[in-house]
């Protein structure tokens, strides 16, 4: 039933274990037996191949490289993780104990080891991150974020938003929310719709809170919902006319619309599928930004948190600003649900053969210090860090650039975030000309390695 | 009452005030879920989760007649399957772990720290949760009921922790931005003692048994806290990190995971002689070690077989045993009382819960 806004739905149930036990014991020894030259063996993807939809996990609060996808086991103590390397099934790429799961999948991504940041400061490496560049003048002048530019050029979605953010809320710090969200300097009409989707994969619709007690079956009468909606709609351009009129439309070419609502209907998922993501905000997310890719929307927002702290106080949600309890927190909760749920979404996108047109992209705004700090935690780092590019033309099974042997620095020329932006828009179909006349990062150039 | 499925024969279990012995007439079908009921005693009673979820004792199986072809395959499969546990028993590498595990919980729900109170007759644990998003649960074993310890608590909460008389528990509180504080409270004591023992936010906290020093971990070290007051006591100050100790029964030894010699591994510290062994030497992580009520062995989590799974080993670092054997993830055991079974939290099929194990004697 639809409560509040919210599509409530089905928890998972008779899931096949015997699926599970294949998959999990197959995948992780599926490497030891590989030829050395099994990068050259992966799945090739054809350059010239433009991404449908584009799929953003964010980690908000920036994940530790050395911890992850760039371990540096032979730094001094004060510097190498405490995890483990393992072999992945790329030949001489390794990455932490804590992502068994991906490190089994390399031959389905790349991970690009020498991104770089212009600052340590959340808010601002995050929209920087988000959007390609900084300000120009300062905190309040940001360029779009890419699904902006993305939503600019595709127009529509059909019934639904073409630049969908599954978020636990708007993106912030504790001082302050985070600037490069949505439409920057185009305005609201370009913020992304958001959508909430919890650990048991019920879907919240932020937007429609006014239409308490609407229920999914009333929904099914089309003609009622219409006029309830128009009363409701009286009122609310009262009081905020542009903001809801546009969210308005969106909400009602959603719930009007059968493609629409079923997308969000994380029950009519087959239980199987939803166990593979795991029973977690973040799992059910990814799922629901599969589900929007099968109904051709072209830019989904997965992020991690509303907040970027790991530690605060009834407000947590488990960022990824791991100060302290760095290695605590990795270990306990945000690798194995990350491992978890990227790597089933790289396999349900894979097997339904919507990887080669969909572009995903998992990132933070930043790495951690590679020196562990007096709070036994790891610190801001713009200077280097690592992201995981997958499917839409993007060449799997490779490592692109590399860091110094303690993490410090990109020994093969920093990635910065226009280039980041560049490939994603790229990918997605919007060439530099045209990126040139929506002077969006026109004369950056995407990352040559991944293509 | 609750019903204790498949118990090793001769074996003894007290829950909610009953004895039960059982006797086992064969081994679950190692293909079925741990939701199944299949293989159990038909003498035992579901439980009161169980009949929520339909599930009952197991059927008897045979029939009034046989024909001789039924009785031929009736032997065969009998012999098939004594020689099948004939040659699972003689594997020599790891003793196989008791009968499958029995699943206490059905939220599904992340879930984190469970632990035995009230003579295993209960079980407290933190749990995901709307807001906020990590709170204490109380379980009761006798009807699988469960309901919020705090129920008003505005504050994430995690990491409980009892004396062995259950007079004194501890918890951990998120209360702010990258600020942790521990909560104490003590039988006739009104207001929780609010811990704050250093200036670094502190980790994994555990209590003595006899309830007066609280253990924990800080920027990667481990320090001992009197309760009554005076300083505290680094226990550790090495490279890397050393993380979730956990006081033996007799509080003279506590074991704990370090990575001083590169990746985590098991060490145990005698706190009169100041000494410290290596427990555990595996390139994989080991982690958050659990006495079991002797003190004889330990059970802990690793990644040996690429994922986190849970084992028991001897003091002396014999006898290791492999407990779980779940594709996924299997994590923070805690002892029974009776020291026959353990409870971790497990993943299965996606959806965590808690599982109670019956372990392998030695």
């Amino acid at each position: 039933m639809i409560e509040i806004g919210g599509f409530r739905t089905g928890c998972c149930g008779g899931i096949s274990r015997r699926s599970l036990l294949r998959a999990s014991f197959a995948m992780p020894f599926a490497g030891l037996f590989q030829s050395p030259t099994l990068a050259t063996t992966a799945p090739t993807q054809n350059p010239e191949h433009r991404a449908k939809s584009v799929i953003l996990l964010w980690l908000w609060g920036g994940p530790s490289h050395l911890d992850t996808f760039d371990p540096k086991p032979r730094a001094p103590s004060e510097i190498r993780s405490p995890f483990s390397p393992i072999a992945t099934r790329t030949t001489g790429v390794q990455f932490t104990e804590l992502l068994p799961r991906l490190a089994s999948r390399s031959h389905l991504f790349s991970v690009v080891r020498s991104n770089t940041n212009l600052t340590n400061v959340h808010r601002v490496a995050g929209s920087i991150a988000l959007t390609g560049g900084a300000g120009r003048n300062g905190d309040n002048d940001y360029a779009p974020n890419f699904g902006s530019v993305i939503q600019k050029v595709h127009h529509t979605a059909g019934d639904l938003p073409p630049f969908v953010a599954v978020t636990p809320g708007q993106l912030r710090t504790a001082i302050g929310p985070l600037k490069g969200y949505g439409g920057g300097r185009w305005g609201q009409s370009y913020d992304p719709f958001p959508v909430q989707c919890d650990d048991r994969g019920e879907v919240y619709l932020p937007t429609l809170k006014l239409l308490a007690g609407l229920s999914l079956a009333r929904l099914d009468d089309r003609r009622r919902l219409l006029r309830e909606l128009d009363q409701l709609t009286r009122r609310g351009e009262q009081s905020r006319p542009e903001q809801w009129t546009a969210q308005r439309q969106k909400a009602f070419r959603l719930l009007t619309s059968a493609a629409g609502r079923r997308a969000f209907d994380l029950s009519a998922e087959p239980s199987r599928i939803r166990a593979t993501y795991g029973r977690s905000q973040f799992g059910q997310s990814c799922l629901l930004a599969r589900r929007l890719v099968e109904t051709g929307v072209p830019y989904i927002q997965v992020n991690w948190s509303k907040w970027v702290e790991n530690i605060y106080d009834g407000r947590t949600d488990f960022g990824w600003d791991t100060h302290w309890l760095n290695f605590e927190h990795l270990a306990d909760r945000h690798a194995p649900i990350l491992d978890r749920a990227l790597s089933a979404l790289l396999d349900d996108l894979s097997n339904r053969g919507l990887l080669e047109d969909t572009l995903v992209l998992a990132m933070g705004e930043f790495g951690r210090t590679p020196k562990i700090s007096a709070n036994g935690g790891r610190d801001h780092w713009a200077r280097c860090y690592s992201s995981l590019w997958a499917g839409g033309g993007i060449q799997p099974g490779r490592v692109v650039g590399s860091s110094d042997a303690r993490g410090y620095d990109p020994v093969t020329g920093g990635i910065g975030p226009e280039r980041v932006g560049a490939t994603l828009l790229d990918r997605a179909g919007i060439a530099s000309a045209q990126r040139a006349a929506l002077r969006i990062l026109p004369d950056a150039q995407p990352i040559e390695g991944l293509l | 009452m609750i019903a204790i499925h498949a118990l090793p024969r001769g074996s003894s279990v007290r829950f909610a005030g009953t004895i039960r012995n059982a006797s086992r007439s064969s081994r679950p079908n190692s293909t079925s879920g741990p939701k199944s009921t299949s293989g159990l005693n038909s003498t035992v009673q579901p439980s009161a989760a169980d009949r929520l979820r339909g599930g009952g004792p197991a059927q008897r199986h045979g029939s009034q007649s046989q024909t001789p072809s039924e009785s031929l395959l009736r032997t065969r499969r009998i012999l098939s399957a004594f020689f099948f546990l004939i040659a699972l028993y003689a594997t020599p590498e790891v003793v196989p772990a008791g009968d499958e595990p029995r699943q206490l919980t059905f939220d599904g729900r992340l879930k984190r720290d469970p632990v035995f109170i009230n003579q295993g007759r209960e079980i407290i644990y933190a749990v995901q949760h709307e807001k906020p998003r990590l709170v204490l649960h109380h379980l009761r074993l006798s009807d699988g009921r469960t309901q919020r310890l705090h129920p008003d608590s505005p504050l994430p909460e995690f990491r409980p922790v009892y004396s062995r008389d259950e007079q004194t528990f501890a918890y951990l509180q998120m209360t702010g931005n990258d600020r942790l504080t521990v909560q104490v409270r003590r039988v006739g004591m009104p207001q929780p003692l609010v811990v704050k023992p250093t200036a670094a936010v502190i980790w994994h906290a555990a209590l003595t048994p006899d309830g007066k020093h609280l253990l924990y971990n800080a920027s990667g070290q481990l320090r001992m806290y009197p309760l009554s007051g005076g300083p505290e006591r680094v226990l550790t100050q090495s490279e890397g990190r050393n993380n979730w100790p956990s006081v033996s029964p007799n509080g003279r030894l506590v074991a704990f995971g370090s990575s001083r010699l590169g990746n985590f591994d098991l060490f145990i510290l005698d706190l009169d002689q100041n000494t410290t062994r290596r427990l555990t030497s595996n390139t994989s992580m080991d982690a958050r070690p659990n006495w079991s009520p002797d003190g004889q062995r330990i059970a802990f989590v690793s990644t040996r077989h690429r994922n986190y799974e849970v084992y028991l080993v001897g003091r002396d670092g014999t006898g290791l045993t492999r407990i779980t054997h779940n594709p996924e993830r299997d994590d923070y055991p805690a002892w029974h009382p009776d020291g026959q079974h353990l409870v971790s939290v497990s993943q299965h099929d996606g959806q965590t819960d808690l599982f109670l194990h019956t372990i392998p004697s030695r």
